[in-house]
């Protein structure tokens, strides 16, 4: 038996978790984030040639997903109305408080953004990647992931606290 | 691509925007608490039924051939 066996799928189970997280972050539901991590799987099988072993794959599916995403999801743009609740509501766990602000207030927060200060949020802020990983993820340049994060994070305090905070 | 013209001026004063580090901070904290808390959430039974017959179609042979 060959030591490489199953490793390429083992490789990708271990990162599921944080890529449907991201999915739900982007779609907003659930359901469809379900779907989207089902195709970018998909997609990463059939190109599996493509995928240098010993290279990230998590920064490889989330680019996988990204564009899919692009491309196809945000055709069947998250409305308006589905912010309040529905979401919520396909979760396994109930949202909850989380200090002064709501899980759901940030949420909400998140759905308000422009798509590319929102992924560049959740990719920078939220899932760990680095600056530079995440300008190969949505192939653009670091300086665009940074400005995209400034703006996306004075955005949300904006969005959640009021005022931006004063320099 | 309007990235690098308006960066500073986004909100709707055209003021630049800026918050301080315990902002920052807090928006930190309260992304990756949002993010563990979407992370804790079970996978669905079809995702992992999917990735079983791929475990399974790889035991045999190279990935990328068809499920």
């Amino acid at each position: 038996m060959s030591t490489t066996s199953h490793d390429f799928t083992r490789s990708m189970m271990s990162a599921i978790p944080s890529l449907r997280a991201f999915a739900i972050s982007l779609t907003g539901h659930a359901d469809r984030a379900d779907d989207l991590v089902q195709d970018t799987i998909m997609r990463a099988w059939a190109h599996a040639g493509s995928f240098q072993a010993g290279t990230n794959m998590k920064a490889w599916l989330f680019t996988i997903l990204r564009n899919l995403f692009t491309s196809e999801y945000r055709k069947r743009r998250r409305e308006v109305e589905d912010v309040d609740g529905e979401y919520a509501n396909t979760l396994a766990s109930p949202a909850e408080q989380e200090g002064h602000v709501s899980f759901n207030d940030l949420r909400e927060a998140l759905a308000k953004l422009p798509d590319d200060q929102r992924e560049a949020v959740l990719l920078v802020g939220a899932s760990g990647f680095s600056y530079e990983e995440a300008a190969e993820i949505c192939g653009c340049a670091v300086g665009t992931i940074k400005s995209r994060v400034n703006r996306g994070r004075a955005r949300l305090s904006l969005l959640m606290f009021g005022e931006p905070a004063q320099p | 691509m309007t990235d690098d013209h308006n960066e500073v001026q986004d909100n709707a004063a055209g003021r630049p925007v800026a918050t301080d580090p315990r902002t920052d901070a807090l928006i930190g904290n309260k992304l990756r608490a949002y993010f563990d808390k979407l992370l804790e959430e079970p996978v669905p039974d079809r995702i992992l039924e999917l990735l079983e017959q791929l475990a399974a179609k790889e035991n045999q042979g190279k990935p990328g051939s068809e499920p």
